[in-house]
């Protein structure tokens, strides 16, 4: 036989403990629940970061472009200095001056230097600096 | 400050007086009966609710001198008191009544006698009102009384007791003096006598469900703990795969600096074509021939835009401002001749 007095300390000691352990339960389920939301963020960062690095700090796809770019018609100066790529292009008709921007625009590599200098009406020199 | 204490024990008392009238009255209607084992008798006739006087048959009686003022600690005292002198096969509880002298009566029951003697005597505990003990309520008197059975209540030295007839000359019967008699007020409800304790199977069902419930708690505590270790795993591996470093803000800044190249490059880019596709035939700039007027160069380095044009007039240069300060923020631009050279920065 128990006394109620000691059946209510009961009560009161499992009410506490109960709510000790649904506070406990919350607070690791909002954890999980943060945990999840940070790990889907970071994996949609890493992603993004990923692209933008393959993007623009890949060493393959600026010697791809370095190559498309050198075996391009009228390629008159083509020097490396220190981690920059040097290009000029010389008497370029409007149709070589649109396929040369064209390449070098859909290419991801870093233009630092971009000089264009008419010769006359139909004929441009185009100097370029790519950085590696 | 004195009269305002008088004025409320005057006002207490007053309402202490209106309840115990209240309680006199109520009861008066009541039927009266006194109950001991295997015997009761019906002293009055009243309505439904009966209210009860428990004879001294049904408990032990011990008038006592003890150190203590409170019949409450009177009553923690009753347990030790009454160890050894009665029989220690049943449970009891214990009530405390002053006597003369500074001395106590206390008195030892037990609920479950009480209570088999009330169904014994074929009352429903639901029409009982107030029940009393003998002791509170035949102390005050002076002669023997005879119920109508064979014993009689008989007071000795503030303690009642409960004997046979013949143990005693003369005794008054109780009609002689009902109209005198006045319960007190040392009352006591049915549920007083009523074990509130839970036995051992309710009990075990109450430590059944209480550690369910626990047991779901840490299940729950145990899976989530667990789920929240993969999917730290999961990140260390997201940041290996990716070669992130550990901390949110350092990843933050690599993200900013490579968005910030990118939207560079595009502006770049977006400027060059801009550049090289120049309108000389929009009507705003009011071209007097394309054949005569065009960009002589075009230099981007270090952030800023340096373009030489070649136009026909020097007004032409303001035109030519205008239009391109809707894309740059135009720095200088310096008109010799046909010669216009502006400068503008990049970003």
């Amino acid at each position: 036989m128990v006394k109620p007095a000691v059946l209510f300390f009961f009560f009161i000691l499992f009410f506490i403990s109960g709510w000790m352990l649904n506070s406990s339960v919350s607070n690791i389920k909002g954890s999980v629940q943060l945990q999840a939301m940070e790990n889907q963020k970071l994996s949609e960062e890493g992603k993004t970061i990923i692209a933008l690095k393959d993007k623009w700090e890949s060493k393959v796809q600026l010697k791809q472009t370095i190559k498309k770019l050198r075996t391009f018609p009228k390629l008159t100066i083509n020097t490396k200095r220190g981690s920059r790529y040097a290009l000029q292009y010389s008497q370029l008709n409007p149709d070589e001056l649109n396929k040369l921007t064209n390449e070098l625009f859909n290419s991801s590599c870093i233009i630092k230097v971009y000089e264009l200098k008419r010769i006359d009406v139909s004929h441009a020199t185009v100097y370029v600096e790519i950085e590696s | 400050m004195s009269n305002y204490t008088l004025f409320s024990s005057t006002i207490l008392s007053l309402l202490q007086k209106m309840q115990k009238h209240y309680k006199v009255v109520r009861r008066k209607n009541r039927q009266l009966c006194v109950i001991g084992i295997d015997e009761s008798h019906l002293l009055r006739e009243g309505s439904k609710k009966i209210d009860l006087i428990l004879l001294p048959s049904l408990y032990w009686i011990k008038k006592i001198a003890l150190p203590v003022l409170k019949n409450s600690d009177a009553q923690t005292l009753a347990p030790s008191i009454f160890d050894g002198l009665i029989p220690p096969d049943e449970k009891y509880d214990y009530v405390a009544y002053p006597s003369q002298n500074g001395k106590f009566i206390l008195i030892a029951f037990s609920k479950t006698r009480i209570r088999q003697s009330i169904i014994d005597a074929g009352i429903d505990p639901k029409n009982i009102g107030d029940i009393f003990f003998a002791q509170s309520e035949f102390s005050p008197l002076n002669d023997p009384i005879n119920f109508g059975g064979k014993k009689v209540i008989l007071v000795d030295d503030g303690v009642v007791f409960y004997l046979p007839s013949c143990y005693v000359e003369k005794n008054s019967n109780w009609n002689t003096i009902r109209k005198n008699f006045h319960s007190s007020f040392n009352t006591y409800p049915y549920h007083f006598f009523e074990d509130h304790s839970m036995d051992a199977s309710s009990l075990k069902i109450t430590y059944l469900i209480a550690g369910a419930i626990i047991a779901v708690f840490l299940t729950q505590i145990t899976l989530f703990k667990q789920i929240y270790d993969q999917l730290q795993e999961e990140k260390n591996s997201i940041l290996s795969a990716n070669h992130l470093p550990s901390s949110t803000l350092l990843i933050q800044n690599i993200k900013e600096s490579l968005l910030k190249k990118e939207s560079q490059q595009n502006t770049l880019r977006e400027s060059i074509h801009y550049l090289q596709s120049f309108p000389f035939q929009h009507k705003s700039l009011q071209l007097l021939s394309s054949d005569n007027e065009r960009i002589e160069s075009i230099s981007i380095r270090d952030e800023h835009i340096d373009i030489v044009f070649i136009l026909q007039s020097d007004k032409r240069a303001e035109a030519i401002r205008n239009y391109l300060s809707k894309r740059f923020k135009i720095e200088s631009i310096v008109a010799k001749g046909t010669r216009t050279t502006v400068r503008a920065s990049l970003w």
